[in-house]
């Protein structure tokens, strides 16, 4: 008896012969491989061929080489939607991590209510991007919004502000409601962290006499740089991709200052139909994107393994 | 309760800092709530109020119904690829982490990887090569594409997550249930899936909450109006002819935002841990 449950165990471990693979098993993986391969590796690879080629919606394709990507360096809206971007990355990282990293040190206590106030501040989150747009666009309407009702009430500025007319308001109207937006997000990593700091760390410390803004600039931060690390890629990525929140709010205007990069591919690729064209951006914009990761973690390398 | 008042004495500028804030926070929906309950005139009166003078649900019911019910057929086809896209996910993601975990096949570390792989590269890399393969296949403009894209690209997720869910459960198990004579696929359905039902919930909201909170794909594959989403319908709203109805538009939004906030006040663990986990992989 004992014998013949052993050679089953051997045989379901597949350590046996019949080691056959059954068809049946790899029934399990097969949908999710196939989807796999169609709808992601297949265009992957696609990608990189059609940035080689002028590649119209119907009619001829051409291999035009590498003439695609000096075009665009040629091209003026390329380099104005790739500082735009990077503009709105640079002001709306730090704003977001400042606010998270703030939220996160505020509620990391253990007290009832604290799931509470922490799901206040994730809430935005989980709304569209959409809809966060509407509700902002209404808040920032420059004749029935409430900001600048209380701006002129309070006298800080004279005339309404036309938020969405010119780049250089619009910008930071739209990286705070990004901020209002995701910083819950950000919070959640960085609670994450700072929960996984033993607190016999900071009694330590408070023994020895460290004020608590020596704690957060000696221990927390050091100790928290993994997930400093991850939040802060996170967000670059995700404001380098930026684009529904500037299609609905300023529709990237005026005269397209407003663009960012995954726009203006939008624009080229759908608008236009400049598959190629807007395949070779997109080139571009991978190799920016896993530069920008590969710097960030080298420079938030955990010291401890290196 | 008592335990939170005492909690409140001892520990006064915690809550009330953070009572501050979360108003704060809560400021932008309560007035894009305000708004879509006031009649019209109210709404562009000056200085704006907090409450409504006139509590109206108008806006509300003109939504459903004005141009020939548009914004229902929107919200329809958001429930439908909502509801659709979740089902294949976890029923998808649960057999291939299965496989994954439990199962021996060739090349399946290969296979893992090439999944993972989709973690990696941002899905709007891939738009174009996948609107020709769409256009090929004659898809474009179907629920059907919409549906394919999204589960291809929530699959990596739910795969990962489901896989650590079926490793964490001994190997002992499934081999005392096939020794007991029991199939594969009864084991799976029978052993294996009732333990692993809060990985399943956890992928289920993140499916739920990523489609129906899209819209770039919705953008690119759904051009005709049978096909489009809530948030595309908002968004034809705010930029064309219903730009300056504010009633309208802040009703529309607080209908896309109710069912995701509603889900997320009873489900609050798994959609931070969905979502967490989901964006940063």
């Amino acid at each position: 008896m004992k014998t013949a449950i052993n050679q089953k165990l051997l045989i379901i471990r597949g350590q046996k012969k019949r080691n056959k693979v059954k068809l049946g098993s790899f029934l399990f993986i097969l949908p999710a491989v196939a989807l796999n391969l169609i709808f992601f590796i297949y265009p992957f690879l696609q990608t990189l061929r059609m940035s080689f080629y002028e590649w119209p919606l119907m009619g001829e394709k051409t291999y035009l080489g590498l003439s695609n990507f000096t075009q665009i360096f040629l091209d003026g809206q390329f380099w104005t939607s790739f500082w735009f971007t990077a503009k709105y990355t640079l002001m709306v990282t730090p704003l977001i991590f400042i606010i998270a990293f703030s939220l996160a040190l505020l509620i990391n206590k253990r007290l009832p209510g604290v799931a509470f106030f922490r799901a206040v501040y994730f809430a935005p989150v989980v709304i569209s991007m959409v809809s966060s747009a509407l509700v902002w666009l209404w808040i920032y309407n420059d004749l029935y919004g409430v900001l600048n009702y209380y701006l002129l009430n309070l006298g800080i500025v004279n005339d309404p502000i036309l938020w969405m007319g010119h780049a250089s308001t619009s910008l930071p109207a739209i990286s705070f409601m990004i901020t209002w937006k995701m910083a819950g997000f950000t919070m959640i990593i960085l609670l994450a962290g700072l929960q996984s700091i033993p607190t016999e760390t900071y009694e330590a410390a408070s023994i020895d006499g460290a004020s608590t803004l020596k704690k957060i600039l000696y221990i927390t931060i050091p100790m928290l740089k993994p997930s400093i690390g991850l939040a802060l890629i996170v967000s670059v990525i995700g404001s380098v991709l930026g684009f529904e929140q500037f299609l609905i709010m300023t529709g990237g205007g005026p005269s397209n200052t407003t663009t960012t990069i995954v726009h203006y591919i939008y624009n080229q690729s759908f608008k236009y139909f400049h598959f190629g064209y807007g395949s070779a951006m997109t080139v571009i914009l991978l190799i920016v994107l896993v530069v920008l990761s590969y710097i960030q973690l080298r420079v938030l390398r955990n010291p401890a393994d290196q | 309760m008592s335990s939170l008042v005492e909690a409140f004495k001892n520990h006064k500028s915690f809550y009330i800092i953070n009572i501050i804030i979360s108003l704060l926070f809560l400021l932008p929906i309560i007035w894009t709530l305000s708004t879509s309950l006031k009649i019209t005139s109210d709404i562009t009166s000056y200085p704006p109020k907090w409450i409504p003078p006139t509590f109206s649900l108008d806006h509300y019911k003109t939504i459903w119904t004005f141009e020939n019910g548009i914004f229902s057929l929107y919200f329809l086809n958001s429930v439908i690829l909502t509801t659709f896209t979740v089902i294949s996910v976890v029923f998808i993601s649960s057999l291939a982490g299965y496989g994954f975990s439990k199962l021996k096949l060739p090349f399946k570390t290969l296979f893992f990887i090439m999944i993972l792989a989709a973690l990696m590269i941002p899905f709007q890399s891939l738009l174009i090569p996948l609107y020709s393969i769409m256009k090929d296949i004659g898809l474009l403009n179907t629920r059907l594409a919409l549906i394919i894209i999204y589960t291809t690209f929530q699959l990596p997720f739910g795969v990962f997550m489901m896989k650590n869910a079926f490793d964490a459960i001994p190997t002992s198990l499934r081999e005392a249930a096939l020794i007991d004579g029991s199939s594969e696929y009864k084991t799976f359905l029978r052993v294996m899936v009732p333990l692993v039902w809060p990985a399943m919930a956890t992928v289920a909201i993140f499916s739920a909450y990523t489609t129906w909170n899209d819209f770039l794909v919705a953008l690119v594959f759904g051009v005709n109006d049978n096909v489009k989403t809530l948030n595309i319908g908002l968004t034809n709203m705010a930029i064309g002819q219903y730009g300056t109805d504010w009633g309208l538009l802040t009703s529309g939004s607080m209908i896309s935002i109710l069912p995701i906030i509603i889900l997320f006040i009873f489900l609050q663990k798994y959609f931070i841990n969905g979502i967490t986990s989901g964006s940063v992989k």
